[in-house]
């Protein structure tokens, strides 16, 4: 493939020189850096999170942008509660794959007809006291659950086919603006197209989807390890997403399922402080009993 | 609320048991650190916060970097680090008014001559940039400006790479045009 032409390439190499830190504010940056990790070396993008040990999947493993991006930028976190809550009220041998479809195809599972429509709660003794309350939340998710249920199928068509050829038709020659000369009407010290800041958070959520779903994947197969990991690559990456209670019950789970029954049981009694009404509260009750 | 580690249960939070040694960073950061400031201006992190985040990401780096396993894309990981921290930067200042003017990282040169061909420089590459669709300028940065390779940017995007050649060629197209057509209105 050719590279940029002569005068593209002295364009660029100019651009490069006009881009980059001077030697001395650079000194700077990194004395302030390592004066930085001397005296505190955490990072501030994701307070809650140690770091695992293991080592971290290939980055095109857990950020995958894909040809859905757009489809799945629309798509809210109560239709992907929806999908968890069912997954987790369903048996564990089922392969993840078909998760988000039983939303749609088997309402009349209990923790499904929490997620979409019912008001009433599973019939557990410990969650009545609470779920009498609940009622002024649940219908409210509910509701949106339901114009969005329509929506699931199309995101589970979304996942199961994610090889949408991303090539055909990018760029239309049309978006190009006509001849003339764009330096004239670029302002100088707006270096940042607001548009790509806006596409790169709608991105966002769908990677964070992405990285929910194999998080998913990863308990459902027994990897509990592997799900913490990813669990707590979600944290760092998104530590106010919109999955971020999504999350949080999917840790306890992992936590339990990886044989550390008292912390999971200390997040969920946290979990349950915070957000009582949460949807995902009744599951977080029974989400890892003494003993385990 | 209490942190976890998947293995490391006993260890707290505040000391990280994979921080790099500082010369390693220190390493990294000479030959990044114009990297990943262009990068996060690009995610859209204002001028006047890129010091900051560019710090940020190191502090990232220095905190994950044992984890890391060698595979020949060091940028491609610098750079999602990088979108992190810039997407981190961008929830918090979303609503917060920019300045119009807010001072720079960047130098400005002394030589009036060369600050306008510099001005100028980035001006232009910036248009280009801002007509394209962004999955496209995003190829075409990473490629001719940073000089990554296809699989790198293939890593650092997470697209296929047939996807990155096939936007590569097509960006490359648009900038050979749009240059041809900058000569005309000028000469």
């Amino acid at each position: 493939m050719s590279r940029a032409s002569e005068p593209g390439a002295r364009l660029i190499s100019r651009y490069r020189a006009a881009t980059s830190m001077r030697a001395d504010q650079r000194e700077r940056a990194l004395r302030k850096l390592q004066a930085r990790l001397a005296a505190d070396p955490t990072p501030r993008v994701h307070p809650d999170v140690a770091l695992p040990e293991l080592p971290p999947p290939p980055p095109a493993a857990w950020l995958q942008l894909r040809a859905r991006w757009r489809r799945v930028a629309t798509i809210s976190k109560v239709i992907f509660g929806a999908g968890l809550l069912t997954w987790l009220g369903t048996d564990a041998n089922e392969p993840p794959a078909r998760v988000a479809s039983r939303v749609v195809e088997s309402p009349q599972q209990p923790m499904a007809a929490t997620a979409e429509v019912s008001p009433r709660p599973p019939t557990q003794s410990a969650t009545s006291r609470q779920e009498s309350r609940v009622p002024a939340i649940i219908p409210e998710r509910a509701r949106k659950s339901s114009a969005a249920k329509s929506r699931v199928a199309q995101v589970e068509t979304a996942v199961r086919a994610p090889a949408v050829p991303e090539s055909t038709g990018e760029q239309p020659a049309s978006e190009l603006p006509p001849a003339g000369r764009p330096a004239a009407r670029a302002p100088l010290d707006g270096r940042v197209p607001e548009r790509g800041a806006q596409q790169l958070l709608a991105a966002s959520l769908e990677q964070e989807t992405a990285l929910m779903e194999q998080a998913q994947a990863a308990l459902k197969r027994g990897d509990a390890e592997r799900a913490l990991h990813l669990l707590a690559e979600h944290t760092w990456q998104f530590p106010t997403g919109h999955l971020a209670e999504a999350r949080d019950v999917a840790r306890i789970l992992a936590l339990c399922q990886a044989g550390h029954g008292a912390q999971a049981r200390t997040r969920a009694k946290s979990f349950l402080a915070a957000r009582p009404h949460s949807p995902f509260a009744a599951r977080v009750r029974t989400s890892c009993p003494e003993g385990k | 609320m209490a942190s976890v580690g998947c293995r490391s249960t006993a260890t707290p939070r505040d000391t990280p048991a994979a921080a790099a040694s500082v010369q390693e960073i220190t390493r990294l950061f000479e030959q990044h650190a114009d990297f990943v400031q262009r990068a996060l201006s690009r995610f859209g992190v204002p001028d006047a916060d890129v010091e900051d985040a560019l710090q940020e990401v190191f502090v990232v780096v220095a905190h994950r970097l044992d984890s890391y396993v060698e595979r020949g894309a060091m940028r491609a990981w610098l750079y999602v680090i990088a979108r992190g921290v810039a997407l981190h930067a961008l929830r918090a200042n979303h609503r917060r008014a920019r300045n119009a003017r807010e001072l720079s990282i960047l130098p400005e040169p002394q030589d009036p001559h060369e600050s306008f061909q510099r001005r100028q420089a980035i001006a232009l590459v910036d248009a280009f940039l801002a007509q394209l669709d962004e999955r496209i300028a995003q190829v075409f940065y990473l490629a001719e400006i940073e000089q990554l390779s296809v699989p790198e940017i293939a890593a650092a995007i997470g697209v296929k790479l047939n996807t990155v050649y096939s936007r590569l060629r097509l960006a490359r197209g648009h900038f050979e045009k749009w240059l041809a057509r900058l000569g005309e209105s000028e000469s």
